[in-house]
């Protein structure tokens, strides 16, 4: 088995009721990739999934997996495979006739069956589990029987539709790890659903952040979370600082733009002319204190704010500092070196790189951080 | 449709569109409306084809007993002839059955007297020849039958008269049907609704276990059985007789017993006895999904176990008594085994009787669909008033 | 059916409802034992008749002890041929049922469409109409349209008329808990649509259709209302057990009684206890 390309050209999905699940997109997810799809419930991420794996027709466009197109063609002819987010083993059937079922759909002889589901319980590691019934696994074990279940057809696309949602977090984490290499191993070309960032980020070769039926930006994870593109995808992948101000001037990828805490300058990451609207970015991680040592501070790239302190909360390695400029509230955190002093009550200047400042242009903020 | 095609493939959809139409068309719809077709259609009984009827009926009866007479004089000619005579002859058997009620005549008993050879001879000559005029008759008849039913002659017409000719008797007996079904309706709940609710709300499950399954059994039980039990119980010779004898009201020797079957009093009784389960489980249902702690606080606010069941158990319990009540009044209404049983065909009629003699006595098939649509529209108008007054959708009603 | 209770705020008035309440669960509770004995008395009398040598079925007119009226049953041509066509209908119900159950309750409950309830409420029509217009609308739909005399054959469609909706509202019940990712699944992976039908939809339909099945022979077995009115010159045991009572009672109509008896204790018994192990 080996990935093929998966293509969605001007595809998209409006629901009988007139509601716009999708809005025409286009999406190449490229052979042998790990690709996520990471937006909040409702953005169309499962509608893209569904629409790939032939039980959802778009209502415009083509979608064509290598080179084929398949709009027309039902889910039972396609060379994808669907993961379930709730499994969707068979109960009534044991382990092993659930992972050759796709094989006695095609009149495969009884052991070749049985031959092909020991190979596929090794590689998911359930040796000899073949003869329970699915209710007398665990629920990682159940996992497996899924995944094996779906690779068993030798589908060029495997799709996930939140499998790891139902699995409490240390097994997610582990099973992150198995996924990975299971499709090291196959070469199969993943396409992942989830809503979960954590995920996103560890497993995928590239990300598509979704929102409102529209893909706001692809890129791989570290592109998706250092250079968001969108307003949207920086505030739903990881946190963001947020304050609003106008563009004053543009020079290369330099920006400055006036706020109520003075000027502050960035990364002009959506081609902001002067007069625009925009709003500045910053991550908690990126802000240090400047312990009452301002001096120098544009010279070293820095900028500047004052804002005063409302909480703190210990976590360990890192510290979280809650607090208040103006109208914004500011989140910082930083790591605990055992030697962080943090003032009390007096306002406390706050300095951050203008490399990590991103200016943007006005848009959905996320309501839910991923 | 779309979402079955997507999942079953047009060959399964087929299947099931092609099912489902011919269980509607050939058993539901087509039957009903040919029915209430039939119902509206006139026979004009006393018209020129059905006099011609009669007449042939009448020919062909005639022509049976002569055959029969000739039969006999044949047989005691034989026996005569015969070298061992003496042994006496029985003439032909008697048809058994019902089926000819001829008043008047009928070779009952072997019943061609002696006559002497030559009287025999002539006699028999007597017969060939009526029988020859009367089979000339029958031919002419159904000829002239056959053009007058052909196309117009039959005189049927679309009319609401087998609606309005039903006779006074037979209104009456509509009426009292319906209105002992609603008895038996109305007493089937009060007799139920406590045997429903200690079920309901028992907390002991054993005890919960053993009252359904006394409850299923005598459900199950065919209700033949169940009303030729009670019947055992009201025989001029049964049980509760017995019981007075032994009391000593009556003597049962003496011929005192009382006639309790063949009344519509009994009818009724037993009719309750056989449906009043069709009650028990629906109300049963829905009072078991009553949440406990409702009782509970209802009773710490100090409410009166009357206001409890009026206010908190039967509206709870809607849904069941209006299933039970349907139920029981269809089977009560439309019940054909308890007064046929129970009635021994000497009381009154019940309607359902009614509709059998239209259909297999009086072969008036279009008079007995008439019937039948009275009884269907009394009992379609008996589910809307239950489902209105009872506040419950056709979804609730048949689960 | 307990007393009322005073009105409340008296210092007493705990004790003395509680008091009040149990009084009420005894009369309650003596009612159900007076409601069970009104049900079974009259079927004790006459599964005990069955065993009396008394030519009329009797328990008070006791003359010994007897099998006899057993051993009649197998000699009675009727009784015998009676059960033949029962079994036969019995037979012909089930195969038409349990297909047209199936498909009925697959239609509607896919089909998302106004039409859905109009066709609901003609589905299960025939369960609410008298069985007495379910014989005549067949009788008269055979002979008119296809000439077909009364007889056991419009027995048994008048019978499925009604059972098959029994069929359907059970396997309603069963297909609207089913999970609707299985049939998807089973199509991901390749299965054609006979294929996912009937190694997924039958598999999970089954234990209902089973069940459907016993009760579908039950209640074609049973029934008289709409057989009697179907069934023309024919007969079925229990249209015969029916004509006999009217005619005149004999123990060996006690005797099938108790077979009938001892067959539903058996399957309610086992059906309970089968149950309780799961449940």
């Amino acid at each position: 088995m080996a990935g093929q390309d998966v293509v969605l050209q001007n595809v998209s999905m409006v629901y009988p009721n007139g509601f716009t699940a999708v809005h025409p997109t286009d999406l190449t997810i490229k052979a042998g990739e790990f690709f996520s799809i990471l937006g909040p419930s409702g953005c169309g991420k499962t509608t893209i999934l569904r629409m790939i794996s032939g039980f959802l027709e778009p209502s415009s466009g083509t979608i064509s997996i290598g080179d084929t197109v398949m709009n027309g063609i039902g889910p039972n002819k396609r060379p994808t495979a669907l993961i379930f987010q709730n499994l969707a083993l068979f109960p009534l059937m044991s382990v092993w006739e659930n992972i050759a079922f796709g094989l006695e759909a095609r009149g495969e002889s009884k052991a070749k069956r049985r031959k092909r589901a020991e190979e596929l319980l090794d590689l998911v590691a359930l040796t000899g589990q073949g003869e329970k019934k699915p209710t007398e696994l665990s629920g990682g074990q159940r996992q497996r029987v899924a995944i094996a279940r779906a690779l068993a057809v030798e589908p060029s696309v495997l799709l996930l539709d939140e499998p790891l949602s139902a699995l409490d977090l240390k097994l997610r984490q582990h099973m992150r790890a198995e996924l990975k290499a299971i499709q090291r191993k196959t070469n199969v070309t993943f396409i992942y659903i989830t809503h979960d960032q954590g995920e996103a980020l560890a497993m995928s070769d590239r990300v598509a952040v979704m929102n409102e039926g529209r893909i706001e930006q692809v890129s791989s994870a570290e592109g998706i979370y250092n250079r968001p593109e969108t307003a949207f995808a920086a505030t739903f992948v990881g946190e963001q600082n947020v304050f609003r101000g106008r563009v004053v001037a543009t020079e290369g990828e330099g920006i400055s733009v006036e706020t109520e805490h003075g000027l502050l300058h960035g990364v002009n990451r959506n081609a902001l002319t002067p007069g625009e609207e925009a709003l500045v970015m910053v991550r908690p991680e990126q802000i240090e204190l400047m312990n009452g040592n301002a001096m120098g501070a544009a010279e070293r790239g820095l900028n500047t704010l004052s804002a005063r302190l409302e909480r703190r909360d210990l976590e360990g390695a890192l510290i979280n500092l809650y607090l208040r400029a103006g109208d914004y509230p500011v989140h910082v955190n930083m790591h605990n070196t055992g030697e962080t002093h943090v003032p009390g009550e007096q306002a406390i200047a706050l300095g951050f790189h203008w490399r990590h400042t991103v200016m943007m242009r006005p848009g959905n903020l996320a309501k839910e951080r991923a | 449709m779309h979402a079955l095609i997507k999942t079953y493939g047009r060959g399964l959809t087929v299947l099931f569109v092609a099912l489902v139409a011919a269980w509607v068309l050939l058993m539901i719809l087509v039957p009903g409306v040919r029915t209430i077709q039939r119902a509206f259609i006139y026979e004009d009984r006393a018209g020129e084809t059905a006099m011609i009827a009669i007449e042939i009926d009448r020919a062909y009866t005639e022509k049976f007993q002569l055959d029969q007479e000739a039969a006999d004089l044949h047989a005691q000619a034989e026996a005569e002839s015969a070298p061992s005579s003496g042994v006496p002859s029985f003439g032909a058997p008697s048809m058994g059955g019902p089926t000819i009620g001829v008043p008047g005549a009928g070779p009952s008993g072997g019943a061609a007297a002696r006559l002497s050879p030559a009287d025999r001879d002539a006699r028999l000559a007597e017969i060939a020849a009526k029988v020859a005029t009367l089979e000339g008759r029958i031919a002419d008849l159904e000829a002239r039958e056959d053009t007058s039913s052909g196309e117009a002659g039959m005189k049927e017409r679309y009319s609401f008269e087998n609606f309005t000719t039903m006779s006074m008797v037979h209104v009456r007996i509509f009426v009292l049907t319906l209105f002992y079904a609603l008895c038996v309706t109305v007493l089937s709940f009060l007799i139920c609704y406590p045997v429903a609710f200690v079920a309901a709300t028992t907390r002991s499950k054993g005890k919960l276990t053993v009252m359904l399954l006394l409850l299923v059994i005598p459900y199950a039980i065919n209700e033949l059985l169940r009303i030729f039990s009670w019947v055992m119980i009201l025989e001029k010779n049964g049980i509760l007789n017995s019981l007075f004898d032994a009391l000593g009201f009556i003597d049962l020797e003496a011929g005192e017993g009382i006639r309790f079957v063949a009344s519509n009093g009994a009818v009724f009784l037993v009719m309750v006895y056989a449906y009043v389960l069709f009650m028990v489980f629906p109300i049963y249902n829905t009072i078991d999904t009553l949440d406990p702690n409702q009782l509970e606080a209802a009773r710490d606010l100090g409410a009166s176990s009357w206001r409890i069941h009026t206010r908190v158990v039967i509206p709870h319990a809607k849904p069941g008594i209006a299933v039970g009540a349907i139920m029981t009044f269809m089977l009560s209404a439309g019940s054909i085994a308890a007064p046929e049983i129970v009635g021994r065909g000497l009381h009154p009629d019940w309607f359902s009787q009614l509709i059998y003699r239209r259909f297999f006595e009086a072969d008036s098939w279009n008079q007995g669909s008439a019937y039948s649509l009275a009884l269907l529209v009394a009992c379609v108008i008996f589910i809307f008033a239950t489902m209105r007054i009872f506040k419950v959708g056709i979804r609730d009603i048949a689960k | 059916m307990t007393v009322s209770v005073s009105a409340a705020g008296q210092a007493a008035a705990p004790a003395h409802r509680r008091r009040r309440v149990e009084w009420g669960d005894a009369v309650l509770n003596l009612y159900v034992v007076v409601f069970f004995a009104y049900m079974f008395l009259p079927l004790l009398f006459m599964v005990a008749a069955a065993f009396n040598q008394s030519p009329m079925p009797s328990v008070t007119d006791w003359q010994g002890f007897t099998l006899k009226w057993f051993e009649e049953l197998p000699g009675d041509t009727r009784f015998v041929q009676g059960l033949m066509h029962s079994l036969l209908i019995a037979g012909g119900v089930i195969v038409l049922s349990i297909p047209l159950g199936v498909a009925g309750a697959m239609i509607l409950t896919r089909m998302q469409s106004r039409a859905n309830t109009l066709l609901y409420t003609v589905l299960v029509s025939p369960v609410l109409m008298p069985g007495v217009v379910l014989g005549v609308t067949t009788m008269i739909f055979w002979r008119d349209f296809f000439s077909v005399q009364a007889g056991l054959f419009t027995a048994a469609i008048a019978q499925t008329s009604f059972i098959a909706s029994y069929c359907m509202l059970m396997l309603m019940a069963r297909l609207q808990r089913q999970d609707r990712t299985l049939e998807e699944a089973a199509l991901d992976l390749g299965a054609s649509p006979l294929f996912l039908f009937r190694r997924v939809t039958l598999p999970f339909l089954m234990p209902t259709i089973l069940t459907a099945c016993v009760i579908s022979f039950l209640q074609s077995i049973e029934n008289y209302n709409t057989t009697f009115f179907a069934i023309g010159s024919s007969w079925t045991l229990v249209t015969e057990i029916g004509s006999r009572m009217r005619f005149g009672l004999s123990p060996m109509i006690n005797a099938i009684g108790v077979i009938f008896v001892a067959i539903t204790i058996i399957v309610a018994v086992t059906h309970t206890l089968l149950t309780r192990r799961k449940g």
